[in-house]
């Protein structure tokens, strides 16, 4: 009979820990930079819409006036487009899955209330500044007109 | 008084990774002719490509296929080069031989554990896909992903690996030696291993030059082709390097030849992490092809040399993107081998070609 | 590198040239089809010369109503690329050796890869506002 070549590995898996995990009930060991699922922080996003336009699958939708930012986890494909695009950094990949679902998932993450308040106080300020500037300015040029008027009137006499 | 009846082969079958169908003409239980079939899993990934932003393709190009994934993105990235006239840094060069090494070696151990799941011996099949989980390990502690990486692009890789990590990834590749030596030693010397192997699906030289057999599977019967010896970027830089090749012609030398390979990868991968310079991985690619360019790449993957065709046009999106894959030239030369052989051996022929159906319809 | 070549041809010459990279020991690695215009094609069959690692494609311009000779004769390997030009692009081609007439791939609509380029597709997140609100 033929000496059985596996036998050294055979005999030590007899006394070691099985190589399989019991998934779902142990949890998978994740990497540092295994490509798990795409996460923004709200408060950091400037809502440009630069990651929507360079997504390759359309997997995000972002909403400039009302500061939402959407993806579909299961259209999402991990390639990392979306965070290389970014200017602000406000884009990052974390670790884990999506876990596993019976129907399409989309997230939508929203700025936060404080940061939503701030924001629209800054650009009301931001407007009011605009129009003041404006107001001074057509005033200026008003007094202008009108010294320039007075000037000529009093030039012809 | 021999009867010859058509059994349908396929597509479905334990054996079979991918779907392929074979009409086999049998007298009693001698195969006399085989006629493949394919078109199973075709998806039209070449038209594609006039609705995918080029930068944006090579997401497209590595979900060709599971197991050469890398190939395929190395593939698309390099014939994209060669159209707008790129020059991809040099380290970023040695680590896609790299990785792309690694790739060969995870696609022979799966192999090698398909083919002993074929013959029956599931307990070498566990083993052999055990010390593979070492391997995707590497590659998720590097890439992020298991088996679709996403690191190769148009002028270079996303990732660095530093210094400290392709010297532990060395660690690991040695470590993996020791066992993998057993596990080749049990396909190679194993009675009954033998017994199913030897002298089983016989193709000559000079059959195998004619049916313009690829890859391990024509290397195996005597031609000495590989496309890594054409020294195509990083690979130009190696040493030393001879193809495997044996001169048997059977299933037990394809077997020989890629268990031999997975060590040469192994040899190959110590080679470029000792020499491997410092700089950037990846050149910013911007503009779009020129119109009427075009550029032709091969690449040596696991399954044999697989060729790049690529056409501009002027936009964003290539005009043409053609891959012609290892197995669909390896095909015919299957159908060969399989005449003459027993209907018993007909899945284990099938398997030493690595069949790899989804890259040959695309 | 090793050479590439691209070099122009007619149909009339193909076969013959076939078996003069034949007669020279190289290696037949591919013939696909490409889409130049309406009923424009552009064919390209490549051949490989494994101990020099040079590459010389042959280009051919054809239409639809063109009768392609097979090389399979030559190179037993065409069928597999020549069926494919035939099921996707609509092309005839006559005398393969092994001639799956129309049956290679299974396809829903004839022909699909002779259609227009689809480049400027309206991209599907214009819909997804609609859907996301849901």
């Amino acid at each position: 009979m033929a000496e059985f070549k596996l036998g050294r590995m055979t005999l030590k898996s007899l006394f070691s820990k099985p190589a399989t995990k019991l998934y779902p009930l142990e949890k998978p060991h994740f990497f540092e930079q295994t490509k798990g699922r795409v996460h923004l922080e709200p408060d950091s996003c400037r809502y440009c819409g630069l990651c929507a336009s360079v997504c390759p699958t359309q997997a995000l939708d972002v909403d400039r006036k009302a500061l939402t930012w959407s993806i579909d986890r299961f259209r999402c494909i991990q390639c990392r487009s979306c965070i290389e695009a970014c200017h602000e950094g406000a884009l990052s990949m974390l670790n884990h899955y999506t876990d596993p679902a019976q129907e399409r998932v989309v997230e939508v993450y929203e700025v936060s209330p404080q940061e939503r308040q701030r924001r629209e106080q800054a650009a009301a300020e931001k407007a009011a500044k605009a129009a003041k500037l404006k107001a001074e300015m057509a005033a200026k040029k008003k007094a202008e007109a009108e010294a320039k008027a007075a000037a000529e009137a009093s030039g012809q006499e | 008084m021999a009867t010859r009846t058509v059994m349908p082969f396929g597509p479905q079958h334990p054996v079979l990774p991918e779907p392929v169908h074979l009409d086999l003409v049998l007298e009693d239980e001698r195969v006399v002719e085989a006629v493949p079939q394919v078109g199973f899993v075709h998806r039209g990934l070449e038209k594609l490509v006039e609705k995918r932003d080029y930068k944006h393709f090579v997401h497209v190009a590595e979900r060709i296929c599971g197991i050469c994934s890398f190939g395929h993105s190395m593939g698309y990235s390099q014939a994209v080069e060669r159209l707008m006239g790129i020059e991809v840094p040099e380290r970023g060069q040695y680590l896609r031989v790299i990785w792309h090494e690694l790739s060969r070696i995870h696609s022979h151990l799966l192999w090698l554990g398909l083919a002993a799941d074929a013959m029956g011996f599931e307990s070498l099949f566990m083993h052999t896909w055990r010390l593979r989980e070492h391997v995707l390990d590497i590659f998720e502690k590097t890439a992020g992903g298991r088996v679709i990486l996403s690191v190769c692009t148009p002028g270079g890789v996303f990732k660095d690996i530093e210094n400290t990590e392709l010297n532990a990834i060395c660690g690991v590749l040695a470590s993996l030696l020791e066992e993998y030596d057993q596990i080749a030693n049990t396909f190679l010397m194993d009675d009954s291993v033998k017994n199913r192997l030897v002298g089983v699906g016989y193709l000559s030289k000079q059959d195998a030059i004619n049916y313009g057999c690829v890859g391990p599977f024509g290397r195996a019967s005597g031609i000495e082709m590989d496309v890594r010896m054409a020294g195509i970027d990083a690979y130009s830089k190696l040493y030393d390097f001879r193809p495997v090749v044996s001169t048997e012609g059977d299933c037990y030398a394809r077997c020989k030849v890629r268990i031999e390979e997975v060590r040469q990868s192994i040899d190959i991968i110590n080679e470029m992490v000792g020499r491997i310079p410092a700089g950037e991985v990846r050149v910013d690619v911007k503009g779009n092809p020129e119109e009427g360019s075009s550029a032709v790449m091969r690449v040596e993957q696991p399954r044999g040399e697989a060729f790049y065709y690529v056409r501009g046009n002027g936009t964003k999106f290539l005009d043409r993107f053609r891959v012609r894959t290892p197995t669909s030239a390896n095909i015919p030369g299957m159908a060969g081998a399989l005449a003459g052989c027993d209907l018993a051996d007909v899945p284990n022929i099938i398997l030493t070609i690595d069949p790899c159906i989804s890259c040959t319809e695309r | 590198m090793a050479q590439v070549d691209f070099i122009e041809t007619t149909l009339g010459e193909l076969v013959g040239a076939a078996q003069a990279y034949k007669a020279k020991g190289w290696r037949f690695a591919q013939c696909c089809a490409s889409r130049n215009g309406d009923d424009a094609f552009e064919l390209l069959y490549s051949f490989v010369d494994d101990a020099t690692n040079e590459v010389a494609n042959l280009r051919v311009c054809v239409s639809s109503s063109d009768e392609i000779p097979s090389v399979g004769g030559i190179y037993p390997v065409a069928f597999m690329f020549e069926n494919e030009m035939h099921d996707l692009y609509g092309l005839t081609v006559v005398d393969m050796n092994l001639d799956y007439r129309g049956g290679f791939y299974h396809l829903h609509i004839p022909a699909p890869m002779a259609q227009a380029p689809q480049g400027k597709a309206k991209p599907v997140a214009a819909a997804k506002p609609a859907a996301a609100a849901e």
